[in-house]
């Protein structure tokens, strides 16, 4: 008994003596020896209770394979196999005459339920969104994809943390050179992290290039977005801290996608496609193309617009540029206020922010008219984009394009189109083209940039002339 | 090689100096402005707004140069910010200055690419001062206001379509076709500007004939076709009875036919018209029909033929004849000077026109 004890407390002080660890002697029949060991906020003990009872039975009437059930694995006593085991929230007995340990796998780990998503609301289709456990986002996907080709993949990534990534790809359909690729990715990651704390982390390094303003993976936490793209071939990155999965290979096109594209009907999913390209256009080039028109081309106005124009702006004391910093500046406070606020007084910050300042700054002399709606506009733009990142992105972006055009006008503009178009032409996500319908040239596909296609293509209806259809 | 990468990139943007800003608000834009005088002794006049929220009001700036580019120089010494005719929608010409060449006076504008050659140009009767200083009040700019006058004008026909300082170059060169510039008289009573239709020119000079609004309609419709609309009004003689008849012109084809070294130039005019107005009515008799058809051809036959006749005395040529002849490669074309055999030219019209419409209701 002086034995128990001893191992008792030597188990414990391998866990430094947390308080939530629990190790007891518990009776067992055949006069055997048992200690049950767990993490108590960890294991789902009514759960545990049962099956140690039903164990018990089985134990008892000696039969011979008494250890295997749904939940109960027997496997021969190793301290490190132990220690792994009780941090993945599973429930040990050693047996200590027979030195074996039978470990049940009933944790508890808490999570939400699978609610929609905050950052990327649809009108229609699924409002399921994935949660901070990753059995249950995989489930959200076998759901929905029934097939034994849905391949799941784990790998243990960081040192400290142990943290799991799966990666998932439907075998046959994702390109295998993308697949080899992100299982060298996170080989070279499982050498040189020592703590996973994000999922982000494991965007860098997959990406390809990190210094890009542009992601080259595709965030998302709707499983309707991401078994969408797993049928299209592409792997999804899960990890088990995070709700968000990571998708590629992508292209600049599959963030200006969403699901609400396929839930409407062709006409209105194809329009509202066209209005986020657009939108790209807006929220990238359109203070930069005012700043030139002020600065350098005014004469491109017409005569109408020009007068009022004029009157607007020859009250405000400094040029172009830092007038449009000063606004960009405050509607990116204002963004990020609303951020981090609490629901209730987001409201308020709206107000404030975009009317009271809106309206006074410019009787105040600050900036001009024409600059709030331009600033305004583009915002509105940049939200249009169904993807946070690229959402980031463009933000960014707009800021060189304008500091360009101040420079040199029209000129800024298309050297600084350059510099973007080379730089998107030269970019990979996991090994394969970026901006990929246009370069390299697909015409067939560059029509889907803008038009969601049918999935069914009508019959041709009958012809009043020609009855039977032999006209074809 | 990121060296030379960014060197290059760095001359490129910043060594290409013709991209020196121009901040907008630094700037006075003028929209309309004019000379007279002559050369060595120039007066201009710009307008510019003298109140910033109601830009109806405005003062004429008044400045005496040696050229066009010396007084805006000097009218730039009289205001607070740099003068900007980037904007200029019409500029208006005195008509004695348009008795010089009017060239010297326009390069400046053809030579700095900050000017605009989409802006009309008019030839004012007396000093153009009068037509900038409006007493009535105006709807909206004096530019603005110019420049719409000008293009209803043009929509009716009366005034050449699109005619501007980029097209009236070309045609100061041409020797086969001469300009026909927009001519403003002003209404004493008012201050107002009328249009009194155009002024035409012998390539470079104006020749000091004027057509006036019904002969500048012709004129339009055999070299350019019609615009938007080209209405006609005659008085209708029938049985003693005088009716008023007004023609709106649907479509028109023309041809001008020359044959070998004659001097015997035909143009052959078919016109499909709408009656716009026939109070005696009764349109649907063929014989009425028939007989208002045979009128208006034989009425628009003389009055074209007289106008024709009209630019040959003032040896301007603004149909483009000689355009036509010089294509068929005609002895008449290379023989002496064109614009000699041009007035002694034999030209006729055939017109012959067709009514196809005559209203909503009949």
């Amino acid at each position: 008994m002086l034995l128990l004890e001893s191992m008792i407390d030597k188990l414990k002080s391998t866990f430094y003596n947390s308080v939530d660890f629990t190790a007891k002697e518990i009776s067992w029949p055949n006069e055997e020896y048992a200690i049950l060991c767990y993490y108590s906020s960890m294991v789902n003990k009514s759960d545990v209770q049962n099956q140690i009872n039903v164990l018990k039975v089985q134990a008892s009437v000696d039969e011979e394979k008494w250890t295997e059930t749904m939940a109960a694995v027997k496997e021969p006593f190793q301290m490190e196999k132990f220690v792994d085991y009780i941090c993945h929230g599973e429930t040990i007995i050693l047996l200590l005459t027979e030195k074996q340990m039978v470990h049940l796998t009933l944790p508890e780990i808490p999570h939400r339920s699978p609610d929609e998503p905050i950052n990327e609301n649809i009108l229609r289709g699924s409002h399921e969104g994935f949660v901070e456990n990753v059995d249950v986002n995989i489930g959200l996907i076998r759901k929905r994809i029934r097939m034994p080709n849905l391949v799941v993949n784990k790998m243990e990534v960081g040192k400290e943390t142990k943290t799991d990534v799966y990666y998932m790809y439907l075998d046959n359909v994702a390109n295998q050179q993308s697949v080899s690729e992100v299982e060298s990715k996170l080989k070279l990651m499982q050498e040189k992290t020592k703590s996973l704390y994000t999922a982000g982390e494991v965007g860098d390094y997959l990406e390809e290039s990190v210094y890009s303003p542009f992601p080259q993976m595709l965030n998302t936490e709707r499983p309707d977005r991401v078994f969408a793209n797993l049928v299209e071939g592409k792997i999804a990155v899960f990890t088990n801290i995070s709700p968000t999965v990571l998708l590629g290979p992508v292209t600049f096109f599959s963030f200006y996608q969403s699901p609400d594209d396929y839930n409407g009907r062709v006409l209105v999913g194809s329009f509202y496609r066209m209005v986020r390209v657009f939108s790209f256009l807006t929220a990238v080039f359109l203070p930069a193309f005012y700043i030139a028109i002020v600065s350098f081309h005014f004469e491109i106005l017409p005569i109408e617009l020009s007068k009022k124009l004029r009157l607007d702006i020859s009250e405000i004391p400094y040029r172009p540029i830092i007038e449009a910093m000063i606004l960009e500046i405050i509607i990116e406070l204002i963004r990020e206020a609303s951020v981090r606020l609490p629901q209730a007084i987001v409201q308020t910050i709206g107000i404030v922010g975009g009317l009271v300042i809106g309206n006074v700054i410019v009787t105040a002399g600050l900036v001009s008219n024409m600059m709030v709606i331009i600033v305004a506009l583009t915002a509105i733009s940049s939200y249009v984009v169904p993807s946070v990142e690229m959402n980031m992105s463009i933000r960014i972006l707009r800021f060189p394009f304008m500091l360009a055009a101040a420079l040199a006008g029209f000129f800024g503009i298309v050297i600084g189109g350059f510099v973007l178009f080379i730089h998107l032409l030269n970019l990979h996500s996991l090994k394969s083209p970026y901006f990929s319908p246009i370069v390299p040239f697909e015409p067939k596909k560059i029509k889907q940039i803008f038009v969601r296609g049918p999935f069914v293509k009508p019959s041709p209806q009958t012809s009043s002339f020609d009855p039977e259809g032999r006209k074809k | 090689m990121r060296q030379v990468t960014i060197v290059c990139l760095c001359s490129v943007l910043l060594l290409a100096g013709c991209w020196d800003e121009r901040l907008y608000k630094n700037l006075s834009v003028i929209s309309v402005a004019g000379f007279e005088g002559h050369m060595g002794e120039l007066v201009s006049y710009y307008v510019y707004p003298n109140s910033a929220s109601d830009p109806t009001q405005f003062t004429v700036i008044e400045t005496k140069g040696v050229s066009p580019r010396d007084t805006r120089n000097k009218a730039d010494m009289k205001m607070d910010q740099t003068i900007d005719l980037s904007e200029l929608t019409v500029l208006l010409i005195a008509e004695e200055t348009a008795h010089d060449d009017i060239y010297p006076y326009l390069d400046v504008y053809y030579r700095n690419p900050q000017n605009p050659i989409n802006s009309k140009i008019a030839i004012t009767k007396g000093s153009p001062k009068d037509f900038l200083s409006i007493k009535e009040p105006l709807p909206s700019d004096v530019g603005e206001f110019y420049e719409n006058f000008i293009e209803s004008m043009e929509r009716d026909t009366i005034f050449p379509k699109d005619l501007d300082l980029q097209q009236a170059g070309s045609r100061l060169f041409d020797e086969g076709i001469d300009l026909a510039i927009p001519y403003l008289k002003k209404d004493e009573a008012h201050g107002t500007p009328i249009a009194a239709g155009l002024a035409l020119f012998n390539q470079r000079k104006f020749t000091g004939t004027i057509l006036n609004t019904k002969e500048s309609l012709l004129l339009n419709l055999l070299a350019k076709g019609k615009s938007d609309t080209a209405r006609m009004t005659f008085l209708y003689e029938e049985d003693d009875k005088k009716t008023p008849l007004t023609i709106d012109i649907i479509r028109l084809k023309k041809k001008i036919k020359q044959q070998g070294n004659s001097k015997r130039i035909t143009i052959n005019v078919k016109i499909e018209v709408n009656i716009d107005e026939f109070p005696s009515d009764h349109l649907g008799k063929e014989k009425i029909e028939y007989q208002l058809e045979k009128f208006l051809s034989k009425k628009i036959q003389n009055n074209m033929n007289k106008m024709i006749k009209k630019c040959q005395d003032a040896s301007s040529d603004p149909i483009g004849i000689g355009r036509k002849v010089r294509a068929k490669g005609s002895n008449i074309w290379k023989e002496g000077k064109w614009k000699d055999t041009y007035s002694t030219l034999d030209i006729q019209t055939n017109v012959d026109v067709k009514i196809i419409r005559s209203g909503i209701l009949k």
